[in-house]
């Protein structure tokens, strides 16, 4: 009996003590939307090779209604196109590949200048996130006699404190700029997240997805506003989010970056967040190391550094509880993004078999397995 | 449609707030932040220069070189606009060269390193961005030694395991497919450099220059041509090349032509010349002084720099120079000396 209580005792504390699973590895595939057929199903394959259990997919607001839809919170409206995103979705969940979603580039109807990157009108954007969410939500036809796949993580936007995703970023008040990204950018994250959670209460509603930028102010030429500054402006407005999200790439190995934000701006971030909704988890959505100069991104660092560095980046992640997944980006470089694991012929940088070597003793934990 | 073809090149710009670029125009200085290894062009009515230096701000983390270019007018050197920076940890930065194409500021710039090849990047396309003509990232890819302008066509010299190469493109017509070709010998890190109808790069033979017409097939008509003397720097122009040599402990510059091939002297001394061409002249500094050679005549005194010469340029009519100062500066009433490069037009070509 005694050494029964023992036991007990014993297995409670190791229960206490044993370490968190520590952050998700996962990677992305931005090649995914362009395609289709065999070639996205043999893409699909290729990328369950690496071992990811976990990706990103950019739902193209603009490709997906390229006209204004009549009821544009059912996604059954015909002026929905989701026939690529439905394949994408489903592959993946045969997979047993859990994605999270994220949405972008205004279609010219929603847009007041036309332009993509312009800031939408709030209830239309909002309408869409709420017309994916239910779309996904595990109950939505397939066409076939069943359902499409449950997908739970739902980013609101794609890096809104940078002019490329969301313009204007500033504007004149006054006599002076003040910032407009990111108090347009909380209407609709708040208007958003009522409308996802209204049509399937168990998503996770993610917002921030900030851009890798530093502290900044707002100015005559601002063309991005930076991390921190974008997170305080939502604190004031109190916007309700699930998990905050944001990119980092920096500059110098993951553990001596020190240029915001970076790994070891996480506890700052996390406090501001905390002012949000104590807890809250962070998802590193984006980050990786180029490997050659390009014009998007002037650093760069050589291919076993970037090997080594995928390493530190998740002992990075790991140093910090809360970060439950760190998503590689990109899958294979291009031209203008040179931070694959793939070159652009398809062979193999060293970073490969070091994704692979970490994806093989990685455990997705259950909450992450839809 | 990759969703990073529509990246900005503002983020990471804004990544790096503490690190921003150092050259700015105070009346007709270029100043430079510290004591970068420079390289400098003139021509086309600007001044372009190159300049590496490892990025210390609060720890090191990487090195960046910044080109940079500024309009000159007379003796007076315009607002300095559109740098390209290009930033690394993969290792030190080494050979950085600047050329000047002529036209509407431009310039073709290399930033290889002692273990990465580093890219070629012409500047600029129509909405005023860098377009890098290459930038390989495999550890066995040839490293750029020198590169510039040939015609309307981008061209660089490489070399690595392989063997040298001649790579060219044409972003000026928007064309980026390159072509890469094999030439003789295999070029040191940086003894290369392309203008006009003219190659020139040093291989195995230390002693010698190859001299050559550059094509999409290789280089054509290629010689060496001895120099007397380790060679320690190249430089192009249409009609001659330049060298700097060391034999012993002196040094000297030479000039050859490029129809005729026969070298000759311009300068000889006990100091370690840096030297630029342009038009039919050479502009060389030597510690302080900054001397010019016209049509192969003995180099004269231009004038005498306010600190180390750094590096010099010339269009064959004007000679700049960036000379390497310090400046007494106060900040919040504490006093301090700081590193200073200053780049000036500091006369005409003798």
């Amino acid at each position: 009996m005694r050494w029964r209580h023992v036991l007990l005792a014993l297995a409670a504390v190791g229960v206490m003590v044993a370490p968190a699973s520590g952050a998700i590895l996962a990677l992305q595939d931005d090649r995914l939307p362009n395609l289709s057929g065999t070639e996205l199903q043999l893409r699909l394959d290729l990328l369950a090779s690496t071992g990811t259990t976990v990706t990103r997919v950019d739902i193209l607001w603009g490709f997906v209604a390229p006209t204004r839809p009549t009821d544009p919170g059912n996604p059954g409206d015909p002026a929905y196109d989701w026939a690529r995103y439905d394949e994408i979705i489903t592959g993946l969940r045969a997979r047993d590949i859990t994605p999270i979603l994220d949405f972008y580039w205004t279609p010219k109807w929603a847009s007041p200048s036309g332009n993509k990157s312009r800031a939408p009108r709030t209830a239309d954007a909002a309408s869409f996130a709420g017309a994916i969410a239910r779309r996904y939500n595990g109950t939505w036809p397939d066409g076939a006699g069943g359902t499409l796949p449950l997908v739970r993580r739902i980013e609101i936007w794609n890096e809104p404190n940078i002019a490329m995703y969301w313009y204007p970023q500033c504007r004149r008040q006054g006599g002076r700029y003040v910032l407009e990204s990111a108090r347009a950018y909380s209407a609709l994250l708040a208007a958003s997240y009522a409308q996802i959670k209204a049509v399937s209460p168990q998503s996770i509603v993610i917002g921030g997805v900030t851009g890798p930028v530093g502290d900044s102010a707002c100015g005559a030429t601002n063309s991005s506003v930076g991390t921190v500054t974008f997170l305080k402006e939502l604190v004031r407005n109190r916007v309700p989010l699930d998990a905050w999200s944001m990119h980092l790439y920096p500059i110098g190995s993951p553990a001596r970056a020190y240029f915001i934000p970076s790994w070891k701006a996480i506890p700052q971030i996390q406090k501001l967040v905390d002012k949000l909704s104590p807890g809250t988890p962070i998802y590193v959505t984006e980050t990786g190391y180029h490997t050659s100069y390009n014009r998007y991104h002037r650093y760069f660092v050589s291919e076993a550094q970037q090997a080594s560095w995928l390493t530190q980046t998740m002992t990075m992640a790991n140093r910090y509880p809360r970060v439950e997944v760190a998503m590689w980006f990109n899958f294979q470089d291009n031209p203008y993004w040179t931070a694959g694991l793939l070159r652009e012929d398809l062979s193999q940088k060293p970073a490969w078999n070091v994704f692979r070597q970490a994806t093989a003793g990685q455990q997705r934990p259950a909450e992450w397995s839809r | 449609m990759n969703r990073r073809t529509r990246f900005t090149t503002m983020t990471l710009v804004a990544v790096m707030g503490a690190a921003t670029f150092s050259g700015t125009s105070q009346g007709a200085n270029v100043i430079i932040n510290g004591w970068g290894r420079i390289t400098a062009d003139l021509g086309g009515g600007a001044l372009v220069w190159s300049d590496t230096a490892p990025a210390v701000t609060k720890t090191f983390t990487y090195w960046r070189t910044y080109t940079g270019r500024a309009s000159v007018r007379g003796s007076r050197i315009g607002t300095v606009n559109k740098p390209v920076t290009v930033r690394t940890s993969a290792g030190l930065p080494k050979g950085a060269r600047v050329r000047a194409t002529g036209t509407t500021r431009g310039f073709v710039t290399i930033a290889p390193g002692t273990t990465f090849a580093g890219p070629v990047i012409w500047c600029c396309d129509t909405s005023a961005t860098e377009v890098v003509v290459s930038s390989d990232g495999r550890s066995t890819a040839p490293h750029p030694a020198g590169a510039g302008l040939d015609g309307s066509r981008v061209r660089w010299i490489a070399g690595g395991p392989g063997g040298g190469i001649i790579g060219g493109a044409n972003p000026i017509e928007n064309d980026l497919g390159a072509t890469s070709a094999p030439i003789a010998d295999n070029p040191r890190p940086g003894l290369a450099s392309i203008a006009t109808g003219v190659a020139a790069w040093v291989g195995a033979d230390a002693s010698s220059v190859w001299i050559g017409v550059p094509a999409d097939d290789g280089v054509h008509d290629a010689r060496q041509v001895p120099q007397g003397g380790r060679i320690t720097s190249v430089f192009a122009t249409p009609s001659f090349v330049v060298t700097t040599v060391r034999s012993g402990r002196r040094n000297k510059v030479v000039r050859t032509a490029v129809v005729a091939g026969s070298p000759r002297a311009v300068w000889r001394g006990a100091g370690t010349p840096v030297v630029a061409a342009g038009g039919n002249a050479i502009a060389i500094g030597v510690g302080t002084k900054v001397l010019s050679s016209r049509g192969g005549g003995r180099a004269k005194v231009v004038g005498t720099a306010k600190g180390t010469v750094a590096a010099v340029a010339t269009d064959g009519t004007r000679v700049a120079v960036f000379e390497r100062v310090t400046r007494r500066v106060t900040v919040k009433k504490r006093t301090k000396t700081v590193k200073t490069t200053t780049g000036r037009i500091i006369g005409r070509v003798r």
